[in-house]
């Protein structure tokens, strides 16, 4: 794999395992609770935030180097 | 280096001096308890928190460290401006409801609740360590900056810059911070905008800038472990990983700048701004000029070819710059430090007076007493952060040389924050020992490198520089868990809203009753008129309370209907007895005055929980 595909793909596994076990977490302890209004308006924000830089970093690298 | 600086410039540079100066005094000036010094009472918006945030991530460090790296790996300078997303779950779900519920004084005095006193201390001492060590970095790379480009000797420079933004620090506390720091970050993402668009001018527009970069360059990630002074996987655990959740969480001048928010939900609104589009933004204002420079060296422009990485900034912004605006960009430069130093000064003093000297050495005092003592420690973390200078210029690369630093102190801090906030079973006892011996471990490895090497994913060289905050963050974590399985954990309601699962708990005993989120986020305008009623409690009308979805005895922020005030005056408060004058606000004059509220103004009123 290329070296800059690599670093995008290391980074966003052992990243994104970082970021879904805390909403994980939350979600299993009732903190944020996906049935409300506000629940669902941050889960939305939190992986809305997560895929725009996971695409985001996708279509630069593919643009640069296709 | 060969700097030019116009008498223009040098107005400007004064400019700039006198207006924040001014600006910091001016905004402080009703600061006059150690609730307003250190949180300014809890009341600003998020788009001025979000903006002055920014003026303090961006260090003075950020233009020098962030062009040496645009020049030498191009675009991908800004991965650490742009990989802070995955530890947002933490803050924005567990960390700040926990810390802003809980109403947690400094980060230290989480320890105590949480853990017990002497996890408490150790915590203080590595935060202390952490934070006087960022202001000795910054006020270096602040030195080695003016020194290029005034000519004036290093400690000169440190001293009097260091000195101004202890003036207003002093004097008006996280108001003046925050007020400050918002103009700071104003100038200093223009200035870097600036520096971009004459640059690109200079070359003759965005596409002979985009054709003159290698494709290597031209991509948003390093290369994945070389070269040894910057590469991805360093970067991300050294930056992304214990970085972020040390400057998020551990860092007690962010913990008081989110404390400064009107509410958990502004907090949650600043930070999603902060890193979905702030953040990018000052990474390109930070990183342009050595992007300018790679792009410039296949050209004839005129401009030197063999400018020393450290002197890129300054050396491509007086190159493009015309007289003036080059002024600007000093003025940003010297922006960018005085708007992380004041925070960091006002961090300092908010964890010696809180955790030392109100906690051990001089409690029951009154709140005068604790102000004084607050200005005081200010003075004295200017004075060790100056004495650190010497320090960070021993290394040849400044970002290596913090990375180092960062790598063994944070790493312990992170986990136990991490395994504090988020595990009810993680013992005080763990915590401690994950403290202490995470640090031990972490020095040791400084002269045993081969400790870090299986962990070093090919870093190469003996420094692991980067790689050291990987193996310090594995070796706390399974000293953390490790003594957790086998030592005693405290009482669950000890740990009642200190803890993910029991943030409702926090929240009930912040209202003083069962929370609850029904009509939050909904304003109505008001009149306010005087009344006899006790202090901090307001009363709304029947139709007002309704349309709020409020019950006697909610959470209330009044504020001046103004919103460029952002907060500036306002007061949080409680509903009090409904009347019948719709459209009306009903408040006591102490309430008025301690909001900074004009009664002829109308003011905006929500319900905050």
């Amino acid at each position: 794999m290329a070296d800059h595909w690599l670093s995008f793909v290391y980074q966003y596994l052992v990243g994104g395992f970082f970021f879904f076990f805390i909403i994980f977490a939350a979600i299993y302890t009732k903190v944020l609770v996906l049935q409300t209004k506000e629940g669902k308006r941050t889960f939305i924000m939190l992986f809305g935030g997560f895929l725009y830089f996971f695409i985001g970093h996708a279509l630069w690298i593919y643009f640069i180097t296709k | 280096m060969n700097i030019t600086v116009h008498f223009s410039d040098y107005i400007v540079i004064g400019l700039y001096f006198i207006g924040i100066t001014a600006c910091g005094l001016w905004f402080g000036r009703n600061t006059k308890s150690t609730h307003e010094f250190f949180f300014s009472s809890q009341r600003f918006s998020w788009w001025l928190v979000a903006i002055s945030c920014v003026a303090t991530l961006v260090g003075s460090y950020s233009f020098i460290i962030y062009s040496e790296i645009g020049f030498q790996a191009g675009i991908s300078s800004i991965m650490c401006y742009t990989n802070d997303w995955y530890i947002i779950p933490l803050f924005i779900l567990v960390w700040l409801p926990i810390i802003y519920y809980s109403r947690v004084a400094s980060i230290p005095e989480y320890f105590s609740r949480r853990f017990d006193e002497k996890t408490r201390t150790a915590a203080l001492c590595i935060i202390l360590i952490y934070l006087v060590g960022y202001i000795g970095q910054n006020l270096y790379t602040m030195g080695v900056a003016m020194r290029g480009i005034l000519g004036i000797d290093l400690y000169v420079c440190v001293v009097v810059v260091a000195i101004i933004s202890l003036l207003y620090m002093y004097h008006g506390g996280q108001t003046s911070v925050i007020m400050a720091d918002f103009a700071q970050g104003l100038i200093l993402v223009g200035a870097g905008f600036a520096v971009f668009a004459f640059g690109l001018m200079k070359l003759g527009g965005l596409e002979a800038f985009w054709n003159n970069l290698p494709v290597s360059h031209k991509l948003p990630f390093a290369g994945f472990n070389t070269p040894v002074e910057y590469h991805t996987v360093g970067v991300f655990w050294s930056d992304a990983i214990t970085g972020s959740i040390a400057f998020y969480c551990m860092n007690q001048a962010m913990l008081m700048r989110f404390m400064s928010a009107k509410s958990v939900r502004e907090g949650k609104k600043t930070i999603t701004i902060v890193i979905l589009v702030l953040m990018p933004i000052a990474a390109i204002a930070v990183s342009n000029a050595g992007w300018l420079y790679k792009a410039m060296m296949p050209t004839d422009i005129g401009i030197a070819k063999n400018i020393s990485p450290k002197d890129i900034f300054v050396s491509v912004a007086n190159f493009v710059c015309p007289p003036g605006v080059f002024g600007f960009v000093v003025a940003a430069l010297i922006a960018a430090l005085m708007s992380t130093v004041d925070a960091l000064i006002n961090a300092v003093s908010a964890v010696a007076v809180n955790d030392i000297w109100r906690a051990k050495i001089r409690p029951g005092k009154s709140d005068e007493y604790y102000l004084k003592a607050a200005r005081n420690f200010a003075i004295v973390a200017t004075i060790l952060g100056i004495m650190l200078v010497p320090m960070f210029a021993q290394f040849k690369n400044i970002f290596q040389g913090f990375s180092h630093f960062t790598s063994v102190v944070t790493p312990p801090m992170v986990v136990v924050i991490m395994l504090g906030a988020v595990w009810k079973r993680f013992t005080p006892a763990a915590a401690f020992y994950t403290l202490v011996l995470g640090f031990i471990i972490n020095c040791i490895s400084l002269w045993i490198p081969a400790l870090v090497r299986p962990f070093a994913h090919g870093e190469q060289g003996d420094e692991y520089s980067y790689m050291r905050s990987l193996f310090g963050f594995l070796a706390s974590i399974a000293i953390g868990v490790g003594i957790t399985f086998f030592t005693k954990p405290k009482e669950e309601k000890e740990i009642s809203g200190l803890v993910l699962a029991t943030i409702p708990e926090a929240q009930k005993s912040f209202k003083g009753s069962e929370a609850s989120e029904e009509g939050v986020g909904i304003t109505i305008k008001s009149k306010i008129e005087i009344s006899n009623l006790p202090h901090e409690v307001i009363s709304l009308s029947q139709d007002d309370m309704q349309a709020l979805c409020a019950k006697e005895g909610d959470l209330m922020y009044v504020a001046d209907a103004r919103k460029w005030l952002g907060g500036l005056k306002s007061i949080h408060v409680k509903a009090g007895k409904p009347h019948s004058q719709k459209g009306v606000v009903f408040m006591s004059k102490s309430t008025l005055e301690a909001g900074n509220l004009i009664l002829e103004q109308p003011a905006t009123v929500e319900k905050i929980m």
